[in-house]
């Protein structure tokens, strides 16, 4: 039990250890000064400016970051669709899969541009290798790096001065692939081979097992996939079970090394802050703040895991490693439960066991970390999301002490307020509309005619995408749309999810959710970079302080208190009630 | 930015004038069609938004 304990506290410290040096990196990679990669990649990147005639000298207007942010990923939509939709015809189909299904299509392509890989799909029977490696991992590259470049958009517009130019888009997203996530890659991934994981284009395998039986076991690039899978918070795994499959997670160090990928770049990045705006202390207030909320929501999970399920305790039956339902006997109760809070805090949205198996208030923790979203996030866009709630937190700061709110020098005002709110207020919209829609359809068992139309050809009723009745069909339903507004990507399962009706709806939700909060955060930066800089005095509210902190923690409790505690009564409070 | 999303909107008519009229027979294509044009105008009114959120 103890070196359960340990190995959760190793991979925590470790990640922090190293995440400081990498915000280092990071820092100096986004302010154009001499890294060691320079040598490597100069040349590689000299060549897709020079082949795309991007001139990285020309730097842009928050709009124009803004703008070139969407069209890349306009042409990613159109690239993804395309692959999804003829890979049963195109090459490196060994394993002859079929082409997705339009609404299966549209979802998943949605779903890989957004870095959230909600996966409706098995990867193993539900894409080829050419979709595997060109289209799903070459958007799990691309889109982890559009969130980071967009921090570093924020990044520059929060130095202390008068700007409307902050750096040039493509150049801050160009180096996020090649200088930090594709170095790393490379390491985890060769960790991977050596602990087993398959590294081949080759098809399915064929073995005979010791009772004389044939079985074919799927394999493929998985090695590689893995790699970026969690350093850039994707979570989309080639296997349907994700990293609980021992060809993608073969054993505790791949646990660890996944652990520690996932975490490393959203802690990276708050440090990256402080580095690149020699504000070294604001950003441990907020590592600190967000650490916090990470604390506060995974020490109950492990607890709850660890005392095992009261209701198999009343049958008479022991539960010496906890509660064990849905989760691998390698990793054990404590590394799953710390796990499944750290991918659904951060973004990453992988699971290692099956969530739906967890206790109730181990799953609403799970919400909750989706549904605050910025304790670390994910890669980028977790900084931005506490962004927002900073200037938030400013604001209320500033009428508490009757001054004008101001950021960094940066006079706080109208404006820049309205769209914070419309950021802070999209989220808990959309999951609690889809939900409340969802909900609905299933009380009333409505025939979902063309929304659901089943194998037989008929229509299906509502209530047949749930496995589970009562509160826990309701916990899977607010589950769902809440992983896809958070851009998390994992699912509580017993959803039955690939039909046109989940598929549609979670691709719309996973889209506004996704760029509403890209463009909010940098507009907001945008706006105060162009205001007038305001020396600090006497009266400033100062950011960098314990006190502030613990307002922004209030200000991130009570929204998600405000906002989702009705959703979280009907749901697993209900059911843990009701135990 | 109105160049693009007269660009995105043509794209969308096209698309759904090809689909709808030649293909309405094969149910995948046209549900593909509606599909992307809905991916369209997701974009479209992400675009519009940056102005949204400078004029707010």
């Amino acid at each position: 039990m103890n070196a359960e304990l340990l190995g959760v506290i190793v991979m925590f410290l470790g990640t922090l250890l190293l995440s400081i040096p990498l915000g280092k990196y990071i820092a100096k990679v986004y302010a154009s000064n001499p890294v060691w990669t320079d040598k490597i990649f100069n040349p590689i990147e000299k060549l897709f400016f020079k082949a795309s005639r991007i001139d990285t000298s020309r730097e842009m207007t928050w709009k124009q970051h803004l703008a070139a942010l969407l069209t890349i990923n306009l042409v990613w939509f159109l690239w993804a669709m395309f692959c999804l939709l003829n890979q049963g015809w195109l090459p490196m189909n060994p394993d002859h899969n079929a082409s997705q299904t339009p609404d299966l299509a549209f979802n998943t392509a949605i779903s890989f541009l957004v870095n959230c890989n909600l996966q409706h799909y098995s990867g193993e029977s539900g894409a080829s290798y050419f979709t595997q490696v060109f289209g799903l991992m070459f958007l799990q590259f691309v889109s982890a790096a559009t969130g980071m470049a967009a921090a570093a958009v924020v990044f520059n517009a929060l130095k202390e001065r008068t700007a409307d130019k902050l750096g040039n888009f493509y150049n801050y997203f160009l180096k996020s692939c090649t200088r930090i996530l594709l170095p790393i890659s490379i390491l985890i991934a060769s960790v991977q081979i050596f602990e087993g994981s398959p590294m081949t284009f080759k098809g399915m395998d064929t073995i005979t097992t010791m009772q004389g039986d044939t079985v074919h076991v799927s394999r493929g690039p998985v090695a590689s996939f893995v790699a970026i899978k969690h350093l850039g918070t994707n979570g989309g795994g080639f296997f349907g079970a994700n990293s609980a499959h021992p060809l993608e997670n073969p054993g505790y160090l791949t646990n660890m090394v996944q652990m520690i990928a996932q975490v490393i770049i959203p802690f990276a990045m708050v440090f990256a802050m402080g580095f690149y705006l020699r504000r070294r202390k604001l950003a441990w207030v907020i590592w600190g703040v967000m650490t916090i909320g990470f604390l506060a929501l995974v020490i109950p999970a492990i607890n709850a895991e660890l005392h095992g399920n009261p209701m198999i305790a009343k049958m008479g039956i022991s539960q010496p490693l906890g509660n064990m339902e849905g989760k691998e006997i390698r990793f054990g109760a404590r590394a799953s439960a710390y796990w499944s809070i750290a991918t659904t805090v951060i973004s990453t949205g992988s699971v290692n066991s099956m969530h739906d198996s967890f206790m109730p208030l181990s799953g609403m923790n799970m919400l909750l970390g989706m549904m605050v979203n910025s304790f670390y996030g994910g890669v980028g866009v977790g900084f931005l999301n506490f962004y927002v709630y900073l200037i938030l937190a400013v604001f209320i700061g500033g009428l508490m002490v009757g001054r004008t709110p101001e950021f960094l020098g940066k006079k706080v005002e109208a404006k820049e307020m309205k769209i914070a709110m419309i950021v802070a207020l999209l989220h808990p919209f959309l999951i609690l509309v889809g939900t409340a829609i969802a909900s609905h359809l299933a009380a009333h068992d409505a025939s979902m005619g063309w929304w659901w139309i089943g194998s037989d050809g008929n229509a299906m009723k509502a209530t047949a995408w749930l496995n589970n009745p009562s509160h826990h069909g309701f916990s899977e339903m607010l589950y769902e749309y809440t992983s896809a507004s958070a851009n998390n990507g994992s699912g509580f399962e017993g959803l039955g999810d690939n039909n046109p009706f989940w598929n549609i709806s979670t691709g719309i939700v996973l889209i506004l959710s996704r760029f509403i909060p890209i463009i909010g955060p940098v507009a907001i930066a945008g706006l105060l970079a162009h205001k007038k800089h305001i020396p600090e005095s006497a009266g400033t509210l100062k950011p960098d302080t314990a006190t502030f902190g613990m307002l922004i923690l209030a200000v991130k409790v009570i929204i998600a208190a405000l906002a989702f505690f009705p959703a979280l009564a009907l749901g697993p409070i209900a059911e843990w009630l009701g135990m | 930015m109105k160049k693009l999303l007269i660009i995105l909107f043509s794209w969308l008519v096209v698309i759904s004038i090809v689909y709808l009229v030649y293909l309405k027979k094969n149910y995948n294509n046209m549900v593909t069609a509606v599909l992307l044009a809905v991916g369209l105008l997701c974009f479209a009114l992400l675009f519009k938004s940056i102005d949204w959120f400078e004029k707010i």
